[in-house]
């Protein structure tokens, strides 16, 4: 295996946008994005990827149910823990009057920082709008507000002025590989699972 | 010097019966042997408008990197949650503090938060027009000398989502 630079150190995520649960939408679609701080930088692996349009199967135990199975693999190198990268999903639909294209969610998390097979459930959100009036023609013509970039879900400034309705969940499941943290003097696991070899 | 990273989420509320739609300001204390290096040590949340149910949504990310002189005055959150009523007018819903999880790798944290009852006037006014009672000092919430006097009821819950990263804690000979 080839030695990093002992100044940096690599975090490696792969799994898959398992699946998504929205009650009362049926055809649904997720982009997902890394999101990092100014000392990471992508080495393998896609920073964006958008899914396949998925129908929703109803299933006995969770409701309405939409499969995408969609890959993720991306390795990032850094030199600080601080940006530590997210994942932004912004999940599209069909509205109830049919257009295509809806805003259903948004959502964020913060890749695990310990090693291991993390399953991560997303809750999203989607914005609604600060006027009566936008949100009445938002009623008639069915198209939703968005955000003119969905980086701002992983951001922590400027979210005190958003009103959101919380909507739909997406679950990731997610393996964490860590190399050369150690090194660095970093713990990112309990000492109790540090101490078996 | 030692360094800590908080890395997660303020992932949410639930249990605030009387008005689900909450936010939360936040803001994380420290002892005076530590420092914030980079990163917001303090912020507010969006807003949630739960279509149905009383689990506010908030997923707002924390990502915050501190030196240590000494392990004492170790972090604390501490957080106060807000509803919006029908009016749009932002009342208290709740006052809750935890410490940050002082091992490394991924924590889930519940805080059970609490609001000061007032007199039996205050309450009256409280439920018909709305201004539950605060707190003036608020360095009680984190604060265990001055609580003996404070009378309270329970309020919701805080979910939290923390990954904790330490390094060079084990080279000043502290185990975590």
């Amino acid at each position: 295996m080839a030695e990093v630079d002992s100044s940096r150190f690599l975090l490696m995520a792969c799994g898959q946008i398992e699946s998504a649960r929205f009650e009362g939408s049926e055809n649904l679609y997720c982009r997902y994005q890394i999101q990092h701080g100014p000392d990471w930088e992508v080495v393998h692996g896609l920073e964006q990827g958008i899914t396949q349009m998925a129908s929703s199967r109803p299933t006995s135990t969770d409701g309405a149910v939409v499969a995408w199975n969609f890959p993720v693999d991306v390795t990032l190198k850094s030199t600080n823990a601080f940006g530590w990268p997210q994942v932004v999903l912004t999940v599209y639909g069909d509205s109830a009057l049919g257009q295509a294209d809806q805003i259903q969610g948004y959502g964020s998390v913060h890749l695990p920082v310990m090693p291991g097979k993390h399953t991560l459930y997303i809750r999203t959100f989607r914005p609604i709008s600060s006027k009566w009036i936008d949100h009445l023609l938002s009623f008639f013509h069915g198209m939703r507000p968005e955000y003119k970039d969905p980086r701002l879900v992983a951001k922590g400034e400027g979210r005190e002025v958003t009103r959101v309705q919380s909507y739909g969940v997406v679950k990731l499941v997610v393996n964490v590989t860590l190399q050369g943290m150690e090194a660095l003097g970093y713990h990112t696991a309990p000492s109790a699972a540090r101490t078996v070899d | 010097m030692a360094e800590l990273h908080v890395i997660g989420q303020l992932v949410g509320a639930s249990g605030f019966d009387d008005c689900p739609n909450v936010f939360c300001k936040w803001t994380v204390e420290h002892g005076k042997d530590w420092e914030c290096m980079e990163g917001l040590a303090s912020g507010q949340t969006q807003v949630d408008y739960p279509a149905h149910g009383d689990v506010a949504v908030w997923q707002h990310p924390i990502d915050v990197h501190f030196t240590a002189k000494a392990a004492h005055g170790w972090p604390k959150l501490v957080v106060e949650v807000w509803h919006m009523d029908t009016y749009g007018r932002a009342d208290l819903s709740g006052y809750g503090c935890c410490s940050i999880p002082t091992s490394a790798g991924m924590h889930t944290v519940h805080i059970a938060t609490w609001r000061p009852v007032g007199t039996l006037r205050q309450q009256f006014n409280a439920f018909f027009l709305g201004g539950y009672p605060q707190l003036k000092h608020k360095q009680l919430i984190s604060d265990a000398r001055e609580r003996y006097r404070l009378v309270t009821a329970a309020a919701g819950e805080v979910q939290l989502q923390l990954g904790i990263v330490l390094k060079d804690f084990d080279r000043f000979g502290v185990s975590m």
